[in-house]
């Protein structure tokens, strides 16, 4: 296949860039104290809340942003965004879905993913969050016979304040990272989630993302807590409207598992990766950390990332109690001119502590795709065990596939195994599919998602379908 | 602040001055991350004269005695353009590096004549308390030469401080051959830096091996670049740390053109209070297609205090490559133990047997008979029971 | 020389031998057959020493001692030799110096003088003679790049040079082609003698063809259920495992 053909299937539109039109409430670009004030005078939060956000604003102040990852980016100008955008609503918000503005139902049906039809095919409730509020809960009553809380974060801080003064920021504190502290000042909205004592969630939590208004920043904070012995299993998944100036996302996502309690966090992240040339596309600088700190706890991430201009993120576990599992499956694909770095942090701090990591990067067009894993040992982590596995498959000769695993052990009862790969996709394989009757994009598109099987394997059933979709749409003509 | 900065000051040069402003680097340094730079800045360094060494060695900052071989040319003093921009970059790096090249006290070019084949073995000789001797080496290896190059960094007698910084280039012509052997066995005040560029050209192999059992605090920054076409390089090496030591290697191997191959292996056993820190990079570059790497680090704690820090990475642009590394850590395998145990070793004979067997995997592939036999000798010396396989050794092999 | 007595071990939580008794008399050869899964490999690794396996209940009482409280060591200064299923590969350490620090380990402890190097050499050039191995592989690492078939003879001949009073041989017939089974059954009988006793554990039936045992007892879920002559093996062979499982 010639250069030429290869950069015409390459040339794949955005399927899903068209804007909505909404009457946005927002507020004009800057940051500063009156900002804050205002997000949270405007959301209605109590005394302590803004001071929390002050605090982070007054640390952030101080931090300067990291420079480590293998992206490239010009500096980004933090007055030049709005920290504040909400679909206006009439009286307090819709109560049913039919109070939803139909422009927005009918963004998620060109999304593919209307909320009735999940509502009844897959029995999972839509918190979906357009720009910065939660404007739709469905299923609420089901959760609430459960005894779950699933809602917004915003309204979490008035239903249920103790709890989220406990665990806010009690995983990632306000000044974690420089785009954690930007989140725990400007943070607009997410979800928040209870999951009691004992309780098995009786459905998956589901939310979607999508940023839509122009230079408008996003900030969502999602917090997780799954109570001694429960289980809840959440996905998220990300679209975007296609615009010309870069977009920044920096959200915060902590996971709190108690004793014997399992979090299982999917996401399918597909936001406007910018055109060819690297124009537009969303800046995805995130925050993700779970803590097990129960005995036999279990946190589990897992990702499909497609989208984004650059995407900046790690979610991590803290494995603290005895016998605690962390496992992050990933699959990162760069194309055009995308960045990608990504992979996980896994602290073993409690004994026999168990982590795995499968980390698989595809980098087509003129992508770059980096891993970037930490497993950490410390002392009286007796017996921990990491595998770790990272392969990288190269389509076409303009990208690259990098691999930076950090290892820091200081216990020597662990056992640590990291392996990884550097391929293309081997020229026989596809050969040989052709040989059998497949159009060489379907043979690319069969060997590809072999190469992905053992992370899709691990998304809930209604994900893995979108997810091998929304690979084969990636993938559409990056034959190499 | 740093150790040097009086002597710095001294020297009155724009490296020197960058470097008292820059400080030594910090944590934030990712390079540095991991070291101790405590006793580089609480030590109060100066600048030794040579004495008491007879054979060819750098010691204090000079090379002494510098042998006269067939093919074997001392050339110089001026460096060639390429040769200097490796050396700026190389000094550019962060503030330690602007402090080797400040006070640099010498510098030895050396020309290996077209064809020929040399064998050179370089002592380096801390003797003096707190001294710290810095000094570059220049080594050109015609088209079609061969070099065999042996660095031993003895172990003194001295009782404080000391260091001795060595940054070395080689260059390899087309078809040229260098076998580069590194025994590191300096003494528990020892500070060593070594800085290496190499440059292969096509179709040149390099091979290198370094052994790391001494010193206080050891750090060596590899660079190799595979710059003509079929170069190949081969690093391996072994690091037994222990006590209080720190032992730091950042390899990088560029795959600067294509069809070059490299490998590279390499293993830490750390004990005691030890610490080592492994960074093994390798980088393909965008037109560098039909090169291969493979990487594999494996890692050996034998101590609750012990700890170690490795860091395997790719760096890939180009796709028709193939490239792999593995990295383990781990303690003694209980499996390999218990066989041992079962056939009638005591813990402590099976537990030396195995921890033997890890550094020997890399201490066999010393060509070298006698280079071999002084590594294998000092690495029974290192572990705890080493004399019963010392006792085989003597009586069973031929 | 060893009697078993209500053995039970587990693996984790698994509970994996449910009570055997066993007696073996000095000069006895004892076959332990039994299907996959029965229990077979787990009976001689306990009895070896192997640490991954919890003894629950029962004793093992070999020449008067408590063989379950020894280390995997003093089993072997004691005269127990356990040959491994799966060889276990040690890269970078000699064959050679693993036989010679066995040997003298051993002899150490059973009071008798050190082998010199000569002395040493001699014997295991004998010894490696009757397992038709090449010196070469004196000089080899351990078991490394071994076939199946190098590395059981290489465990034959540590038996050899060890002299164990109690051999334990592991599914010894395993990944053998003909020749080899031959040449190590024909090791094993060199060893046989009246005051040593050997426990063969094995799937098959066609290692007992070449040593001839004693006593069959068939092992199936943890426990002996049948036991007989060399006949049983023969019978075993023809009707398989599924009747005496159910029984």
């Amino acid at each position: 296949m010639s250069q030429q053909e290869i950069d015409q299937l390459v040339d794949q539109d955005y399927k899903y860039g068209f804007v909505t039109d909404i009457e946005s409430d927002t507020l004009p670009p800057g940051l500063n104290e009156d900002v804050i004030r205002e997000i949270s005078t405007r959301k209605g939060e109590p005394e302590w809340l803004l001071e929390w956000r002050l605090e982070a604003y007054a640390k952030w102040l101080t931090m300067t942003p990291p420079d480590w990852a293998h992206v490239d980016y010009p500096p980004i100008d933090f007055q030049s965004i709005s920290y504040f955008s909400a679909p206006k609503k009439q009286g307090d918000g819709p109560q049913s879905l039919d109070e939803v503005d139909p422009a927005l139902i009918d963004t998620y049906n060109k999304l593919g993913i209307p909320l009735e039809e999940q509502k009844m095919l897959a029995g999972v409730a839509v918190d979906a969050v357009f720009d910065s509020v939660s404007v739709v809960t469905t299923f609420k009553e089901k959760l609430h016979e459960a005894g779950v809380v699933f809602c917004p974060l915003s309204e979490a801080v008035h239903s249920h304040p103790e709890l989220v003064k406990k665990f806010l920021g009690a995983v990632i504190p306000q000044n974690d990272n420089y785009y954690a502290a930007l989140n725990s000042a400007v943070f607009s909205d997410g979800s928040f989630v209870y999951i009691p004592k004992g309780v098995r969630c009786p459905m998956e939590l589901s939310t979607y993302f999508r940023i839509n208004q122009q230079n408008t920043g996003q900030f969502e904070r999602t917090l997780i807590v799954a109570e001694e012995g429960s289980y809840v299993s959440y996905l998220e998944g990300c679209t975007a409207p296609q615009r010309d100036e870069n977009q920044l996302h920096a959200a915060v996502v902590e996971l709190v598992a108690e004793t014997d309690a399992e979090i299982k966090y999917s996401t399918v992240q597909n936001w406007f990766a910018g055109d060819d040339d690297g124009k537009g596309g969303i800046y995805n600088f995130v925050t993700k950390r779970g803590e097990c700190r129960g005995d036999r706890s279990k946190i589990s991430w897992t990702q499909l990332e497609t989208g984004s201009a650059i995407t900046w993120k790690y979610p991590s576990c803290v494995l603290i109690g005895a016998d605690s599992v962390g496992e992050f499956y990933s699959v990162a694909v760069a194309g055009k001119k995308q960045q990608a770095d990504t992979g996980t942090k896994m602290i073993h701090i409690g004994p026999r502590t168990r982590s795995t990591i499968i980390s698989k990067g595809i980098s087509t067009a003129r992508g770059q795709n980096a891993y970037r894993g930490l497993v950490k040992v410390l002392p009286g982590a007796v017996d921990a065990r990491n595998f770790t596995q990272c392969d990288s498959l190269l389509i076409g000769d303009q990208c690259g596939a990098h691999t930076f695993p950090y290892v820091e052990a200081e216990e020597p009862s662990a056992q640590l195994e990291h392996e990884a790969t550097t391929s293309k996709v081997s020229d026989d394989q596809l050969f040989y599919l052709r040989t059998r009757g497949m159009t060489e994009e379907d043979a690319l598109n069969m060997v590809v998602n072999g190469f992905c099987k053992e992370v899709f394997q691990k998304l809930p059933m209604e994900f893995a379908v979108e997810a091998e979709a929304l690979l084969g749409i990636t993938l559409e003509g990056a034959v190499g | 602040m740093s150790g040097f900065t009086a002597w710095l000051a001294d020297a009155e040069d724009t490296h020197a001055m960058k470097a008292i402003a820059v400080g030594l680097p910090t944590k934030r340094v990712e390079s540095w991350k991991y070291v101790p730079t405590r006793s580089l800045a609480r030590t109060t360094w100066k600048q030794a004269d040579p004495q008491g060494v007879e054979q060819f060695a750098l010691t204090a900052g000079s090379f002494i005695n510098v042998p006269t071989l067939d093919g074997l040319s001392v050339t110089g003093p001026d460096l060639l353009p390429g040769e200097q921009r490796r050396l700026n970059k190389m000094s550019e790096a962060h503030g330690f590096a602007l402090t080797q090249a400040a006070l640099e006290h010498s510098r030895l070019i050396l020309t290996v004549g077209k064809t020929a084949s040399v064998a050179l073995n370089l002592h380096h000789i801390a003797n003096q308390a707190s001294s710290a001797g810095f000094a570059a080496l220049v080594i050109r290896v015609s088209p079609g030469a061969q070099l065999t190059l042996i660095e031993q960094f003895d172990r003194t007698t001295v009782e404080q401080a000391n260091l001795s910084s060595l940054r070395c280039l080689i260059t390899l012509g087309r078809d040229a051959r260098v076998t580069h052997v590194r025994f590191q066995a300096a003494n528990s005040h020892a500070h060593v830096f070594t800085n290496l560029d190499v440059e292969c050209g096509e179709h040149a192999s390099y091979r290198l091996q370094t052994i790391e059992f001494g010193s206080k605090l050891a750090r060596s920054d590899i660079y190799v670049a595979l710059a003509g076409k079929e170069a190949q390089a081969s690093v391996n090496g072994l690091a037994i740390t222990n006590g209080s030591q720190y032992h730091d290697t950042h390899l990088a191997i560029d795959h600067v053109v294509g069809d070059t191959k490299s490998e590279m292996t390499f293993r830490n056993m750390v004990d005691g209070k030890g610490e080592a820190t492994f960074n093994g990079r390798v980088l393909i570059r965008k037109d560098s297609q039909r090169s291969g790497t493979e990487q594999s680090i494996a890692n050996l704690l034998m101590s609750d205090s012990a700890r170690v820090n490795p860091k395997p990475e790719l760096e890939i642009y180009a796709d028709d490559v193939t490239a792999s590394h593995g990295c383990t850590v781990g303690s003694l395998n209980q499996t390999e133990l218990f066989y041992l145990k079962s056939r009638g070793l005591s813990e402590a004979d099976a537990r030396a047997f195995l921890q033997y067997a890890f550094a020997e995997k890399i201490v066999e592939e010393i060509e070298d008979p006698e280079i071999r036999d002084l590594v294998e000798t000092q690495l029974l010396g290192e572990l705890t029971h080493g004399e019963l396989i010392a006792e085989l050794k003597e009586s069973v092999d031929v | 020389m060893l009697s078993i007595q209500n053995l039970h071990a587990r693996v984790g939580d698994k509970p994996i031998l449910k009570g055997i008794n066993l007696e073996i008399k000095t000069g006895e050869i004892h076959a332990i057959m039994g299907p996959n899964g029965s229990g077979k490999s787990t009976l001689s690794s306990v009895l070896a020493g192997r640490d991954d396996y919890e003894v629950t209940d029962g004793e093992v009482i070999y020449q008067g001692q408590n063989l379950l409280e020894l280390e995997p060591e003093e089993r072997a200064w004691a005269g127990v030799f356990l040959s491994f299923q799966y060889p276990v590969e040690i890269p970078g350490v000699k064959n050679i110096y693993l036989l010679k620090a066995a040997v003298n380990a051993v002899r150490e402890h059973r009071g008798q003088p050190e082998l010199k190097a000569g002395e040493f050499l001699k014997l295991v050039r004998e010894k490696l003679k009757v397992m038709q191995m090449d010196e070469a592989f004196l000089h080899r690492n351990v078991n490394e790049g071994f076939s199946g078939g190098e590395k059981k003879r290489n465990e034959i001949l540590q038996m050899q040079l060890l002299e164990p009073t109690l051999a334990l041989l592991d599914e010894t017939d395993s990944g053998l082609d003909v020749d080899a089974l031959r040449i190590v059954g024909e090791g094993i009988n060199r060893m046989r003698s009246p005051d040593r006793s050997v426990l063969l554990v094995t799937h098959y039936q066609r290692l007992l063809d070449v040593v001839k045992p004693d006593f069959v007892h068939v092992l199936a879920q943890g426990e002996i259920k049948l036991s007989g002559d060399h006949t049983l093996a023969q019978r075993l062979e023809r009707e398989g495992y599924e009747g005496i499982e159910a029984a």
